[in-house]
């Protein structure tokens, strides 16, 4: 008995032995042709993935007052197009929808390269890299959320941040968690953290418009705080933003007959206002031939304000269509280009009585906008205001002039609704009935798709 | 490796030990002191053979008095005898004759042998008696109909290396659906026919858990254990010749049902009168025109007079391509099989060495099968019995040559029209309209380019088309006995397997002259270009497969007075198995220097048949891939049996691999089973004199199966460039760190019985099976990155029975035997998140179809309102109203609202083998059914018909005018091709039909010529067999003509084979 126990120690033991072992044994990959992303040069490839890390929601764009469609050219377009140009209850008729896959499968690509580097040792050689690399995944993550709160959680007040719905906030890459939605000021923390974060990381500007930098991140801080009211911020932001670049495109270089007069602004550096690129989902809506521009906007353009034939193309019978996108294509821009901080900035004078320096901010952008004339000398005469009031005001609508389309318009009628003597109400007229959106209605926050809700349980926001 | 076999060899002879004293003897049996010639006398422990005169006498010089001998022979008790206790001078060695006794049945695990009384699992053990009776030369084809519970399923394209085998059902959706396959401990992945069934001894399948889980993971279809033949202690040198000849016959062309070359010709008229072929006459790409539809051409251009016209078409249409094929592509197939085996054994050593060779001509001509096989075991027993050490080395060379690709299912033949001439009147091929126009063709030919013409019968003469496979695995296994109750083993295997296919397509094949001319430039001076350049064109793929499998375990078997026993098993198992796999194509080979010459990969060319097309690429076929597979488990198994009545037996199994993540292993979930055994006919209180045998058992577990397809971590897809000119990379495969292998849960409860004097033997067993964390796709929140996940989210339930039974229904001089195997089974999907992808996905007969509630396999169809009376439309339903909007009709289609039929598999099946003997002749009839199942005719394809090719002869019968709606399904031909009428009519309602077959197998005759009532005969036994597979249908339920599993070209019925065979025991 005694050989017994011997012989079976020795065997525990040559087991044990292996056991050490074995974990490398089991690490092979099964198939050499499998790509596990794990270097550095994995994961910039993955953040250099447009379609899915320069992309976010469309929609916004339909819901706003800066275009319409006749009643016989809405037929044209697809149900999600006029359940949102409308403002109806339901929108999403096919169970799920782009605008949330989209910038979710954004935050999933930016977890995965957060859990990736998460493996990867950082040492001196590749600590540039590194941090850069970190620095962008954190960015898009919050990119992304950004642009779905505008969506689908509540506009923001601080004084009911803590009770409204935010959205869920994934932070890693398992598929297996599914999350609550939370609630705003986790939603407005994350997103300010991760900026906040990542903005040392990464470079003042980045060799393609495509991937994050510090001008891209000032020009987030600056558009969350102006939301939040926090004007303050707001403001240090932009000036931040400014500090590294202040250029304008003189439109008076712009080919103003051209189809697509702006530089393109998603090809390496060509586009000298653009520091990031952010493609919306197309729904054929800005691009089509017969979404025309409101008249009482397009009235708005004085005759010698260059945006007047660069923003739009004649399709007769006074109807304009939008052709300015700083992507020089049907695609909408919705990224972070100079003449928006410009905008941003003097709002934030114009909010803090500062009237004249809003007025210069707002000057410096008009300039390069309106025609000059043939001695080089601008048409454009410097605005004027009585009280920062009414130089807000001034601001506010060439805010709404110079950013349209850019998915703006519906972040600002939610920020402005919450703000006394600013809200307004929307009309959409379709077979002699009017459709209204009173300030501060539910409908100014999206349902969320039904596959999601029905996977994950969470909860839908009240229409 | 030359030096081991010489080593191996001669092992058992090197052991002899000096000797010193003289005894004579004589060997005679107990009944009438008749002497023994025929008697084998061994030296123990030196173990040296002792000649035997006639008389049955044998003399030994300079014995040490240690020696023993053994004295054996055939149907006696082997006797030893020590030497020591022998005096001198005469020795008699009395022999006492067998008594032919019920053997015990054992089976065998992979890891141990138990007796079938003492086993809890379901086990169905397979002998070599019943193995031989068919003759193939694989060893998978003869379990069919003699399993209960298995069955061979129809599918579309069989997967490589695997058997389309099923045991019980499959309980799994996208993951491995083939059973386990062990041969001589470990798992055999590789190609089945590279096992000799000459060499297998006999075959178990393991059904349920508590059988199978002790091999986990990967046990969840089943497993079939195959153990080849080791020689035998004690036993004479036995040799063993098997040679067989099987022909095949030649298969009927006409079975399938297509139109006459006649009606293809009217058809081509018509469509030529239409106006049908001008456009094609017009292309840009030179599109071939059928022979009828130029002499159309020709007689309208008046380039021939109607009348020859007329009169050629009109010979046109009395040549039949499938006469042609009968003659000139098939032949009948000719299988010959040889196989030799010696076999033996000592007190301390036993060996078995085989040599096979397998020749196959298929009905395709100029195709072969090859096959070389060697295999050698030898067992050693050293320190008086205690270990034993066995050496086995496994040697298969196989050669394929597949020359002939112009099979009735090649897609060479598709492209044929059936009034094609293969040959001359004198048997010379002759070239048939392929791919580009006569007129297209001679021109180019006039201007240099290669011959154009295509010529089907000197195709498979150029052809150099074949595959190699080198296999050898080689074993070495320590077994050694600590105390009687306790032994520990190692056992090693390493298997190699080199593969090779190799297709050098000649300079004169089509293939090659068209690839050339189609790449060709032309200069305006007229000189040729040729970017692909002249030569053969050489596709070569190399596989090679390494694998080792290390193997320690211990096994403690006691038993206490009788009353208690106790065996256990426990060890740890490791395999690595690795495929690399590299493959190119040369161009411009020359066979005779090996040489090759380079091509421009990179650059575009420009088609010499279509000038517009300007962006050809050199096709590039080099590839290179590498697998890698790992396993490490632990396992245990425990039998407690008490008082010979009672069994409770356990095992568990831990798998970790490479496949899962470090988060599976690490959470290392055992596969368990437990069961339970009560022999009833044991007890005191037992008294059933009908039933003297009586048994229970009830048992329960799981069996896991693995899914290499999907990857525990994150992958991903590099793309070329964004449009920022930077590599990009696409998620296609979210990490899922809880991704595990897929279980299945059986429960299997049983009876086995017997009554008296054994007429009736049988097992009854229920089974429930159910997968559970299959492999499926399901919706998922987006919140998450991904709107569908595939993972274990699946799950199937499943119930049947098995029963098989045996009834000695005459014993007297006409022994009368039946075997009955009945099978049930009722399998069904009970979670599955994702619909299938369109109204399609549900039409397919052999791809799954997951719905709730539902078979995996189901066939579904649109239900048939009957053809419309005035145009003789197929109609459906559309908002319950008779419609003929087939899109609608489609796309408001879903797994709900259309017919559900049932099961595409069957669910009752089985067999029923009689076996009549007479004295040393036997003859064996195999009876098999299919029930509960449900297939889909085929039918005309208009599309098809309007597009002039071709189709089935249900065209003939289709609706003409007003009122044959009342005879016939068949719709009217259509105006124009709708391939939504198409679609609507192939998968309606009224081309389903029931499955439901019983088929005439097999008839198998054999006559024993034993040396006892032959003496002169030079053997010790002479069998001679004839074997006639795949006779015929009996009974089908549909009114088809056809086999109901049998439908379409791409599976022709397997045509009636004669085998004849001779076995010789030396």
């Amino acid at each position: 008995m005694k050989r017994t126990i011997a012989y079976i120690s020795v065997l525990v033991l040559a087991l044990g032995t292996f056991s050490n072992c074995k974990k490398d044994f089991l690490d092979a990959k099964p198939n050499k042709a499998l790509l596990v992303p794990s270097s550095l040069t994995d994961f910039q490839a993955i953040l250099d993935n447009v379609t899915v890390m320069n992309t976010t929601v469309g929609l916004p764009n339909i819901a706003c007052d800066d275009f319409y469609r006749s009643d016989a050219n809405l037929v044209a377009m697809s149900a999600v197009v006029n359940n949102t140009y409308f403002w109806r209850e339901n929108i999403f008729d096919d169970l799920s929808s782009n605008d949330w896959d989209v910038p979710y499968k954004t935050v999933f690509y930016a977890n995965v390269v957060l859990d990736g580097l998460a493996l990867v040792a950082r040492n001196e050689q590749n600590s540039a890299e590194f941090d850069r690399i970190k620095g962008s995944a954190l960015f898009f993550r919050s990119m992304a959320f950004f642009h779905l709160s505008q969506m689908f959680a509540v506009p923001f007040e601080a004084s009911s941040a803590a009770n409204g719905f935010g959205i869920p906030l994934p932070l890693n890459s398992n598929v297996n968690n599914l999350l609550g939605r939370g609630n705003l000021k986790q939603t407005y923390d994350q997103m300010i953290n991760d900026f906040t974060v990542s903005f040392p990381l990464l470079p003042d500007r980045s060799k393609s418009t495509n991937m994050p930098n510090k001008c891209a991140v000032y020009g987030y801080l600056a558009r969350i705080y102006l939301i939040m009211g926090n004007i303050g911020n707001a403001k240090k932001y932009a000036e931040e933003y400014l500090k590294i670049t202040d250029k304008l495109i003189d439109f008076n270089t712009l080919n103003s007959s051209a189809a697509r007069p702006m530089p393109n602004g998603g090809v390496a550096n060509a586009n000298e206002e653009v520091v990031f690129a952010l493609f919306l989902n197309g729904y054929a809506y800005d691009s089509s031939t017969t979404t025309f521009v409101q008249p009482e906007l397009y009235q708005l353009y004085e005759d010698n304000d260059l945006r007047k034939v660069c923003f739009f193309a004649d399709r007769g019978n006074k109807n304009y269509t939008f052709k300015g996108s700083y992507f020089a294509s049907t695609s909408s821009f919705g990224g972070i280009a100079t003449d928006e901080v410009y905008l941003i900035k003097a709002e934030c004078e114009a909010r803090l009585g500062q009237t004249t320096v809003a007025l210069d901010y707002l000057h410096k952008l008009l300039l390069t906008r309106w025609r000059k004339s043939n001695a080089g000398t601008s048409t454009y005469i410097k605005k004027t205001a009585v009280n920062s009031t009414e130089a807000l005001k001034i601001i506010l609508q060439e805010r709404r002039k110079e950013l349209l389309t850019r998915g703006l318009r519906w972040s600002d009628l939610r920020r402005l609704n919450t703000l006394a003597g600013a809200e307004q109400s929307l009309v959409r007229n379709n077979n002699m009935s009017a459709y209204i959106l009173i300030p501060n209605s539910l409908r100014y926050t999206f349902p969320i798709p039904l596959n999601e809700t029905l996977s994950s349980g969470i909860q839908q926001n009240p229409r | 490796m030359k030096y081991f076999c010489i080593l191996f060899f001669l092992l058992p002879w090197c052991l002899d030990a000096l000797a010193q004293k003289v005894v004579r003897g004589q060997v005679v049996s107990v009944t009438g002191n008749k002497p023994l010639p025929k008697a084998s006398i061994y030296l123990e422990p030196q173990h040296i053979g002792i000649p035997v005169d006639s008389a049955g006498r044998f003399t030994l010089h300079s014995i040490s008095p240690k020696s023993r001998l053994s004295v054996s022979h055939l149907g006696y008790i082997t006797k030893s005898i020590l030497l020591d206790s022998v005096s001198d001078t005469e020795l008699i060695v009395v022999l006492e004759e067998q008594v032919s006794q019920l053997e015990q049945v054992t089976v065998q695990t992979g890891y141990q042998t138990i007796t079938k009384e003492r086993a809890t699992g379901s086990f169905v053990k397979v002998d070599n008696e019943l193995l031989n009776r068919r003759v193939s030369n694989d060893i998978i084809s003869r379990l069919q109909d003699v399993v209960p519970g298995l069955t061979f399923n129809s599918v579309a394209t069989p997967v490589a290396n695997q058997t389309s085998i099923s045991i019980r059902g499959q309980s799994t959706l996208s993951s491995r659906t083939d059973p386990l396959i062990i041969v001589d401990n470990f798992p055999f992945e590789g190609d089945m026919n590279n096992i000799n069934p000459n060499d297998v001894e006999d075959i178990t399948i393991l059904k349920d858990a508590a059988a199978a889980s002790i091999w986990g993971a990967k046990s969840g279809n089943g497993v079939i254990v195959i153990t080849t033949k080791k020689g035998k202690l004690n036993s004479g040198p036995k040799v063993s010749l098997n040679a067989n000849l099987n022909i095949g016959a030649r298969p009927d062309l006409f079975y399938l049902q297509t139109i006459s070359p006649s009606t293809f010709i009217d058809i081509e008229a018509e469509l030529f009168t239409k106006g049908f072929y001008n456009s094609r006459e017009a292309s840009v790409n030179k599109t071939a025109l059928n022979p009828v539809v130029e002499l159309l051409i020709a007689r309208r251009d008046g380039k021939l007079s109607s009348e020859v016209a007329d009169r050629q078409i009109s010979m046109l249409r009395t040549n039949d391509i499938r006469k042609d094929y009968e003659k000139y592509v098939y032949q009948l197939s000719e299988d010959q099989q040889y196989a030799l085996n010696v076999s033996g054994g000592s007190a301390n050593q036993r060996y078995f060495i085989s040599a096979g060779y397998d020749r196959n001509m298929p009905n395709l001509k100029g195709n072969m099968f090859q096959r070389i096989s060697f295999n050698a075991n030898n067992s050693l027993y050293f320190l008086s019995n205690k270990l034993e050490v066995t050496t086995s080395v496994y040697f298969l060379n196989s050669n394929q040559t597949q020359n002939n690709n112009q099979g009735i299912n090649s897609a060479a033949y598709s492209t044929l029209y059936p009034y094609a001439q293969l040959a001359d009147g004198e048997g010379k091929a002759l070239a048939v309209t392929k791919d580009f126009r006569r007129s297209f063709t001679q021109l180019a030919e006039e201007n240099g380019l290669l011959d154009w013409s295509y010529r089907p019968l000197d195709e498979i003469g150029m052809a150099d088309n074949s595959s190699k496979q080198n296999e050898y695995r080689i074993n070495a296994n320590l077994i050694y006995k600590v105390i009687p109750e306790l032994s520990l083993a190692a056992y090693y295997q390493y298997g190699h397997n080199n593969s090779i296919s190799r297709n050098r397509q000649d300079v004169e094949t089509y293939f090659t002259r068209n690839l050339i001319n189609t790449y060709t430039i032309a200069s305006p001076d007229g000189s040729l270009q040729r970017p692909i350049p002249m030569g053969d064109i050489l596709d070569q793929r190399t596989s090679i497969t390494t694998n080792h499998h290390v193997r320690a375990i211990a096994n403690f078997d006691k038993s206490w007075s009788g009353v208690h026993g106790l065996n256990a098993i426990a060890g740890m198992e490791l395999s690595d198995r690795k495929q690399a796999a590299n493959g190119y194509r040369l161009y411009g080979y020359d066979g005779e220097h090996a040489t090759s010459q380079m091509v421009n990969y990179i650059s575009n060319f420009t088609s010499y048949i279509n000038p517009a097309q300007t962006t050809l690429r050199i096709q590039n076929n080099d590839s290179n891939s590498e697998l890698i597979d790992r396993f490490v488990s632990y396992y245990t198994n425990m039998a407690y049996n008490f008082r010979g009545r009672y069994t409770f037996s356990a095992s568990a199994r831990i798998d970790n691999s490479n496949l899962f993540g470090v988060d599976a292993n690490q959470r290392g979930v055992p596969l368990y089973s437990l069961g339970l055994g009560w022999e009833a006919s044991r007890e005191d209180f037992y008294e059933l004199d009908f039933l003297p045998y009586l048994r229970l058992r009830l048992t329960f577990g799981y069996n896991g199966n693995v899914n290499k397809s999907i990857s525990a971590y994150t992958t991903a897809y590099y793309y070329g460039a964004n449009s920022y000119n930077l590599p990009y990379a696409s998620i296609l495969n979210p990490p899922n760190p809880e991704l595990r292998w897929e279980r299945v849960r059986v429960g299997n409860l049983a009876v086995d019985f017997r009554t008296k004097n054994n007429r009736i033997e049988g097992t009854l067993e229920y089974y429930r099976k159910n997968g559970i964390d299959l492999i499926g796709r399901t919706p998922y929140a987006p919140q998450t990155g991904i709107t569908t996940f595939v993972g274990n989210n699946a799950s199937t339930k499943g119930q049947g029975l098995d029963l098989s039974l045996v009834t000695r229904n005459t014993v007297g001089k006409l022994k009368w035997t039946s075997n009955i195997l009945f099978s049930s089974l009722n399998e069904k999907v009970s979670k599955y998140g994702d619909r299938v992808s369109g109204t399609t996905g549900y039409l397919g007969t052999y791809s799954i179809t997951p719905t709730v509630g539902k078979p995996i396999y189901a066939i579904y169809s649109f239900e048939s309102a009957g053809l419309d009376p005035i145009n003789g439309n197929p109609r459906g339903f559309l908002n319950g109203n008779p419609a003929t909007d087939y899109g609608a009709i489609i796309a408001a289609s879903n797994a709900e609202n259309m017919v559900y039929h049932g099961s595409a598999r069957p669910t009752i099946y089985g067999a029923l083998r009689n076996t009549f003997s007479v004295g040393s002749l036997s003859l064996s009839a195999n009876i098999s059914y299919s029930l509960g199942y449900y297939f889909r005719k085929e039918s005309v394809n208009f599309d098809q018909i309007l597009n002039g090719n071709g189709g089935h002869s249900d065209y003939d019968l289709r609706w003409r005018k007003p009122g044959d709606e009342v005879f016939t399904n068949i719709p009217s031909l259509p105006m124009a091709t709708n391939a939504s009428r198409n679609l609507f009519y192939s998968n309606s309602s009224t081309l389903v039909d029931k499955g439901d077959h019983i088929r005439l197998r097999d008839l198998q005759l054999d006559y024993v010529f034993q040396k006892r009532h032959f003496p002169n005969l030079p053997f010790q036994q002479i069998r001679c067999y004839v074997f006639i597979n795949n006779i015929g249908i009996i009974w089908k339920a549909t009114d088809s003509k056809l086999d109901p599993d049998y439908q379409t070209r791409f599976a022709l019925p397997p045509v009636r084979t004669y085998a004849f065979g001779l076995q010789v025991n030396l």
